[in-house]
Protein backbone atom coordinates (compact mmCIF):
# COMPACT_ATOMS: atom_id res chain seq x y z
CA UNK A 1 0.00 0.00 0.00
CA UNK A 2 1.09 3.43 -1.00
CA UNK A 3 0.63 6.35 1.45
CA UNK A 4 0.84 10.06 0.31
CA UNK A 5 2.76 12.37 2.62
CA UNK A 6 4.18 15.39 1.48
CA UNK A 7 5.21 16.81 4.66
CA UNK A 8 8.34 18.29 4.88
CA UNK A 9 11.34 16.41 7.27
CA UNK A 10 14.35 17.07 9.00
CA UNK A 11 17.09 14.91 7.73
CA UNK A 12 20.61 14.40 8.15
CA UNK A 13 22.71 13.78 4.91
CA UNK A 14 26.50 13.17 4.15
CA UNK A 15 27.77 14.62 0.87
CA UNK A 16 30.68 13.04 -0.08
CA UNK A 17 32.44 11.12 -3.35
CA UNK A 18 30.29 13.78 -5.44
CA UNK A 19 26.86 12.44 -3.82
CA UNK A 20 24.22 13.06 -1.65
CA UNK A 21 22.74 10.77 0.35
CA UNK A 22 20.00 11.05 3.52
CA UNK A 23 21.29 8.96 6.47
CA UNK A 24 18.78 9.51 8.97
CA UNK A 25 15.62 11.49 8.88
CA UNK A 26 13.00 12.68 11.63
CA UNK A 27 9.19 12.86 11.19
CA UNK A 28 6.58 13.37 13.50
CA UNK A 29 9.05 13.43 16.07
CA UNK A 30 10.31 9.76 14.94
CA UNK A 31 13.57 9.49 14.24
CA UNK A 32 14.30 7.03 11.24
CA UNK A 33 17.86 5.73 11.20
CA UNK A 34 20.52 3.65 9.46
CA UNK A 35 18.86 4.41 6.06
CA UNK A 36 19.70 2.46 2.81
CA UNK A 37 19.34 4.08 0.05
CA UNK A 38 17.61 2.15 -2.62
CA UNK A 39 17.97 4.36 -5.69
CA UNK A 40 17.80 7.80 -6.63
CA UNK A 41 16.64 10.32 -9.43
CA UNK A 42 15.90 13.94 -9.84
CA UNK A 43 14.04 15.80 -11.81
CA UNK A 44 13.44 19.58 -11.86
CA UNK A 45 10.32 22.47 -11.04
CA UNK A 46 11.50 25.05 -13.15
CA UNK A 47 14.89 25.66 -12.92
CA UNK A 48 15.32 24.54 -9.72
CA UNK A 49 16.37 20.58 -9.68
CA UNK A 50 14.77 17.97 -6.75
CA UNK A 51 16.51 14.90 -6.06
CA UNK A 52 14.33 11.76 -4.66
CA UNK A 53 16.08 9.17 -2.71
CA UNK A 54 14.47 5.54 -1.83
CA UNK A 55 15.04 4.29 1.01
CA UNK A 56 14.60 1.60 3.49
CA UNK A 57 15.18 1.28 7.21
CA UNK A 58 15.76 -1.80 9.65
CA UNK A 59 12.15 -1.81 9.25
CA UNK A 60 10.02 -3.09 6.20
CA UNK A 61 8.63 0.44 4.51
CA UNK A 62 10.21 1.98 1.78
CA UNK A 63 10.07 5.92 2.03
CA UNK A 64 10.64 8.15 -0.64
CA UNK A 65 12.49 11.16 0.71
CA UNK A 66 12.74 14.72 -2.01
CA UNK A 67 15.39 17.64 -1.74
CA UNK A 68 14.13 20.48 -3.46
CA UNK A 69 17.10 23.04 -3.85
CA UNK A 70 15.14 26.07 -4.42
CA UNK A 71 14.69 26.43 -0.69
CA UNK A 72 16.89 23.21 0.71
CA UNK A 73 14.07 21.40 2.30
CA UNK A 74 13.22 17.82 2.19
CA UNK A 75 10.01 16.44 1.85
CA UNK A 76 8.94 12.90 2.91
CA UNK A 77 6.75 12.40 0.14
CA UNK A 78 5.49 8.98 0.62
CA UNK A 79 5.62 5.77 2.12
CA UNK A 80 5.30 2.02 0.12
CA UNK A 81 4.23 -0.05 3.36
CA UNK A 82 5.01 -3.28 3.34
CA UNK B 1 32.64 -6.88 -41.12
CA UNK B 2 28.56 -6.60 -42.08
CA UNK B 3 28.45 -5.03 -45.64
CA UNK B 4 25.31 -1.80 -45.48
CA UNK B 5 23.28 -0.62 -42.35
CA UNK B 6 23.83 -1.51 -39.20
CA UNK B 7 20.86 -0.22 -37.14
CA UNK B 8 20.24 -1.23 -33.59
CA UNK B 9 16.78 -1.47 -32.16
CA UNK B 10 17.30 -1.05 -28.21
CA UNK B 11 14.32 -1.66 -26.07
CA UNK B 12 14.25 -1.47 -22.43
CA UNK B 13 12.18 -4.64 -20.76
CA UNK B 14 8.88 -3.62 -18.80
CA UNK B 15 10.75 -0.23 -18.56
CA UNK B 16 8.13 1.35 -16.12
CA UNK B 17 7.47 -1.82 -14.16
CA UNK B 18 11.36 -2.74 -14.21
CA UNK B 19 12.23 1.01 -13.03
CA UNK B 20 9.60 0.39 -9.84
CA UNK B 21 11.18 -2.74 -9.08
CA UNK B 22 14.72 -0.96 -9.24
CA UNK B 23 13.75 1.43 -7.01
CA UNK B 24 11.98 -0.59 -4.70
CA UNK B 25 13.54 -3.82 -4.12
CA UNK B 26 11.20 -5.38 -2.74
CA UNK B 27 9.57 -5.47 -5.87
CA UNK B 28 12.34 -7.59 -7.07
CA UNK B 29 10.83 -10.72 -8.80
CA UNK B 30 7.41 -10.13 -7.68
CA UNK B 31 4.40 -9.23 -10.20
CA UNK B 32 4.11 -5.13 -10.57
CA UNK B 33 1.42 -3.29 -12.13
CA UNK B 34 1.50 -0.14 -12.83
CA UNK B 35 -1.34 1.78 -13.01
CA UNK B 36 -2.45 5.23 -13.31
CA UNK B 37 -4.35 7.23 -9.67
CA UNK B 38 -6.18 5.98 -8.27
CA UNK B 39 -5.14 1.92 -8.54
CA UNK B 40 -8.55 0.76 -9.01
CA UNK B 41 -9.84 2.65 -12.18
CA UNK B 42 -8.39 2.77 -15.64
CA UNK B 43 -6.06 0.74 -17.40
CA UNK B 44 -2.72 -0.93 -16.81
CA UNK B 45 -0.01 1.33 -17.98
CA UNK B 46 2.97 -1.38 -18.16
CA UNK B 47 3.31 -4.80 -16.25
CA UNK B 48 6.46 -6.45 -15.24
CA UNK B 49 7.38 -10.27 -16.55
CA UNK B 50 6.10 -11.85 -13.29
CA UNK B 51 2.36 -10.15 -13.93
CA UNK B 52 2.21 -11.24 -17.67
CA UNK B 53 1.70 -15.22 -17.29
CA UNK B 54 -1.51 -14.38 -15.13
CA UNK B 55 -2.81 -12.32 -18.34
CA UNK B 56 -1.84 -9.00 -17.18
CA UNK B 57 -0.49 -6.94 -19.74
CA UNK B 58 -0.64 -3.15 -20.81
CA UNK B 59 -4.01 -2.03 -22.15
CA UNK B 60 -6.26 -3.91 -19.73
CA UNK B 61 -8.99 -2.61 -17.19
CA UNK B 62 -6.92 -2.18 -13.94
CA UNK B 63 -10.18 -3.70 -12.61
CA UNK B 64 -9.38 -6.78 -15.16
CA UNK B 65 -5.92 -7.04 -13.73
CA UNK B 66 -7.06 -7.07 -9.93
CA UNK B 67 -9.17 -9.88 -11.12
CA UNK B 68 -6.26 -12.13 -12.30
CA UNK B 69 -3.76 -11.06 -10.08
CA UNK B 70 -5.14 -10.31 -7.10
CA UNK B 71 -1.66 -10.70 -4.88
CA UNK B 72 -0.08 -8.39 -7.58
CA UNK B 73 1.92 -5.17 -6.46
CA UNK B 74 -0.44 -2.09 -7.45
CA UNK B 75 1.56 0.95 -7.86
CA UNK B 76 1.15 4.21 -9.58
CA UNK B 77 2.54 5.71 -12.71
CA UNK B 78 5.64 8.38 -11.60
CA UNK B 79 6.69 9.88 -15.14
CA UNK B 80 9.36 11.76 -13.82
CA UNK B 81 11.28 8.88 -12.62
CA UNK B 82 10.99 7.20 -15.54
CA UNK B 83 12.12 10.20 -17.44
CA UNK B 84 15.30 10.04 -15.66
CA UNK B 85 16.13 6.39 -16.04
CA UNK B 86 15.38 7.47 -20.04
CA UNK B 87 17.82 9.95 -19.80
CA UNK B 88 20.32 7.93 -18.21
CA UNK B 89 19.71 5.57 -21.15
CA UNK B 90 19.94 7.94 -23.98
CA UNK B 91 23.88 9.05 -22.41
CA UNK B 92 24.86 5.29 -22.13
CA UNK B 93 23.86 4.99 -25.85
CA UNK B 94 25.05 8.71 -26.82
CA UNK B 95 28.30 7.16 -25.45
CA UNK B 96 27.90 4.07 -28.46
CA UNK B 97 27.25 6.05 -31.27
CA UNK B 98 26.11 9.93 -31.92
CA UNK B 99 23.69 8.51 -34.59
CA UNK B 100 21.06 8.01 -31.85
CA UNK B 101 16.97 8.38 -32.67
CA UNK B 102 14.66 8.35 -29.72
CA UNK B 103 11.42 6.11 -30.68
CA UNK B 104 10.08 6.41 -27.44
CA UNK B 105 10.29 6.94 -23.77
CA UNK B 106 12.36 2.80 -23.40
CA UNK B 107 13.21 2.72 -27.20
CA UNK B 108 15.62 3.78 -29.21
CA UNK B 109 17.45 3.53 -32.79
CA UNK B 110 21.32 3.15 -33.29
CA UNK B 111 22.99 3.68 -36.49
CA UNK B 112 26.34 1.23 -36.21
CA UNK B 113 26.73 0.94 -39.96
CA UNK B 114 30.22 0.40 -40.54
CA UNK B 115 31.17 -1.49 -36.99
CA UNK B 116 33.19 -4.43 -37.35
CA UNK B 117 31.49 -6.72 -34.40
CA UNK B 118 27.97 -5.46 -34.01
CA UNK B 119 26.96 -8.54 -31.90
CA UNK B 120 30.02 -7.80 -29.28
CA UNK B 121 28.90 -4.33 -29.39
CA UNK B 122 25.74 -5.19 -28.79
CA UNK B 123 26.78 -7.22 -25.96
CA UNK B 124 29.10 -4.71 -24.66
CA UNK B 125 26.10 -2.43 -24.84
CA UNK B 126 23.67 -4.66 -22.74
CA UNK B 127 26.31 -5.17 -20.10
CA UNK B 128 27.17 -1.41 -20.01
CA UNK B 129 23.41 -0.63 -19.17
CA UNK B 130 23.24 -3.29 -16.65
CA UNK B 131 25.78 -2.14 -14.75
CA UNK B 132 25.05 1.59 -15.19
CA UNK B 133 21.61 1.54 -14.56
CA UNK B 134 20.37 -1.89 -13.35
CA UNK B 135 18.40 -2.02 -15.96
CA UNK B 136 18.15 -4.63 -18.64
CA UNK B 137 17.16 -4.41 -22.13
CA UNK B 138 16.60 -6.00 -25.60
CA UNK B 139 18.77 -5.45 -28.37
CA UNK B 140 17.36 -6.25 -32.54
CA UNK B 141 19.86 -5.97 -34.99
CA UNK B 142 19.13 -5.36 -38.68
CA UNK B 143 20.09 -3.77 -42.07
CA UNK B 144 17.01 -1.24 -41.68
CA UNK B 145 15.21 0.18 -38.71
CA UNK B 146 11.85 -2.45 -39.17
CA UNK B 147 13.69 -5.54 -39.06
CA UNK B 148 15.80 -4.64 -35.48
CA UNK B 149 12.42 -3.09 -34.48
CA UNK B 150 10.87 -6.94 -35.32
CA UNK B 151 13.78 -8.74 -33.87
CA UNK B 152 14.08 -6.78 -30.79
CA UNK B 153 10.96 -8.33 -29.62
CA UNK B 154 11.62 -11.78 -30.40
CA UNK B 155 13.40 -13.00 -27.34
CA UNK B 156 12.35 -10.57 -24.56
CA UNK B 157 13.36 -9.84 -21.63
CA UNK B 158 17.61 -9.21 -22.03
CA UNK B 159 17.28 -10.53 -25.54
CA UNK B 160 19.77 -10.23 -28.59
CA UNK B 161 18.25 -11.09 -32.16
CA UNK B 162 20.00 -9.97 -35.46
CA UNK B 163 17.93 -10.22 -38.40
CA UNK B 164 20.57 -10.39 -41.31
CA UNK B 165 19.43 -13.25 -43.51
CA UNK B 166 22.03 -16.11 -43.78
CA UNK B 167 23.91 -14.98 -40.69
CA UNK B 168 24.08 -18.23 -38.97
CA UNK B 169 21.95 -19.76 -35.76
CA UNK B 170 21.59 -17.34 -33.97
CA UNK B 171 19.48 -14.84 -36.14
CA UNK B 172 15.65 -14.70 -35.98
CA UNK B 173 15.43 -18.03 -38.76
CA UNK B 174 12.88 -19.50 -36.84
CA UNK B 175 11.02 -16.59 -36.94
CA UNK B 176 7.29 -17.61 -37.97
CA UNK B 177 4.90 -15.09 -36.45
CA UNK B 178 6.00 -11.37 -36.67
CA UNK B 179 4.60 -8.08 -35.84
CA UNK B 180 4.73 -5.46 -38.55
CA UNK B 181 3.77 -2.16 -37.19
CA UNK B 182 1.19 -0.51 -39.05
CA UNK B 183 0.54 -3.07 -41.36
CA UNK B 184 -2.02 -6.33 -41.17
CA UNK B 185 -1.21 -9.82 -42.31
CA UNK B 186 -3.39 -9.52 -45.37
CA UNK B 187 -1.77 -6.67 -47.15
CA UNK B 188 1.43 -7.84 -47.40
CA UNK B 189 0.53 -11.36 -48.21
CA UNK B 190 1.39 -13.06 -45.26
CA UNK B 191 1.08 -16.60 -45.70
CA UNK B 192 -1.91 -18.01 -44.18
CA UNK B 193 -1.37 -19.19 -40.51
CA UNK B 194 1.61 -16.80 -40.00
CA UNK B 195 1.00 -13.48 -37.65
CA UNK B 196 -2.26 -13.19 -37.92
CA UNK B 197 -2.78 -12.44 -34.66
CA UNK B 198 0.09 -9.85 -34.56
CA UNK B 199 -0.72 -8.32 -37.09
CA UNK B 200 -4.56 -7.79 -35.68
CA UNK B 201 -2.75 -6.47 -32.68
CA UNK B 202 -1.35 -4.06 -34.81
CA UNK B 203 -4.36 -2.94 -36.52
CA UNK B 204 -4.71 -0.25 -38.91
CA UNK B 205 -5.20 -1.27 -42.13
CA UNK B 206 -2.83 -0.73 -45.11
CA UNK B 207 -0.25 1.92 -44.11
CA UNK B 208 2.81 3.03 -44.58
CA UNK B 209 5.76 1.64 -47.34
CA UNK B 210 6.09 -1.98 -48.13
CA UNK B 211 6.49 -4.51 -44.80
CA UNK B 212 9.42 -6.00 -44.17
CA UNK B 213 8.45 -9.33 -43.50
CA UNK B 214 11.06 -12.03 -41.64
CA UNK B 215 9.97 -15.67 -41.81
CA UNK B 216 11.59 -18.89 -42.27
CA UNK B 217 11.29 -20.33 -45.66
CA UNK B 218 13.40 -24.00 -46.99
CA UNK B 219 15.31 -23.25 -43.59
CA UNK B 220 16.66 -19.76 -44.38
CA UNK B 221 15.34 -16.87 -42.87
CA UNK B 222 14.59 -14.26 -45.65
CA UNK B 223 14.03 -10.60 -45.23
CA UNK B 224 11.45 -8.51 -47.19
CA UNK B 225 7.82 -8.62 -47.99
CA UNK B 226 6.28 -12.14 -49.39
CA UNK B 227 4.79 -11.63 -52.74
CA UNK B 228 6.55 -8.75 -53.31
CA UNK B 229 10.66 -8.41 -53.44
CA UNK B 230 10.80 -5.40 -54.76
CA UNK B 231 12.53 -3.52 -51.53
CA UNK B 232 13.83 -6.81 -49.92
CA UNK B 233 15.18 -4.33 -46.89
CA UNK B 234 12.34 -2.75 -46.00
CA UNK B 235 12.35 0.77 -44.66
CA UNK B 236 15.48 2.51 -45.61
CA UNK B 237 14.72 5.43 -43.49
CA UNK B 238 17.62 7.13 -41.26
CA UNK B 239 17.89 6.69 -38.17
CA UNK B 240 16.62 10.74 -37.22
CA UNK B 241 18.70 12.34 -34.49
CA UNK B 242 17.70 14.96 -32.51
CA UNK B 243 19.26 17.55 -35.11
CA UNK B 244 17.71 16.05 -38.04
CA UNK B 245 14.77 16.21 -36.09
CA UNK B 246 15.14 19.92 -35.37
CA UNK B 247 13.02 22.24 -37.89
Amino acid sequence: MIEEIGENVTVLASFADGRLQPVVFKWRNRIYRQLSVASSWSDYEGQYKRVYFSVMTDRSNLYELCFHTRNFQWCLVRIHHD
Amino acid sequence: MIEGRVIFHVDADAFFASVEQLTDPRLKGKPVVVCGLPLEHGVVTAASYEARPYGVEAGIPVALARKLLPDGYFVPVNIPKYLFFSTRLLSIYLQVTPRVEAYSVDEVFLDLTGEADPWCRAVDLKRQIARETGLTVSVGIGPNKLVPKIASDLDKPDGLTHGFAGTGPTGIRAFTGGTVPGNRAEDCGVPEGIGDRHFRRFGGGASGPIATVVWEERGEAVLGCPGSRRNPCGDAGPVATAEKQRP
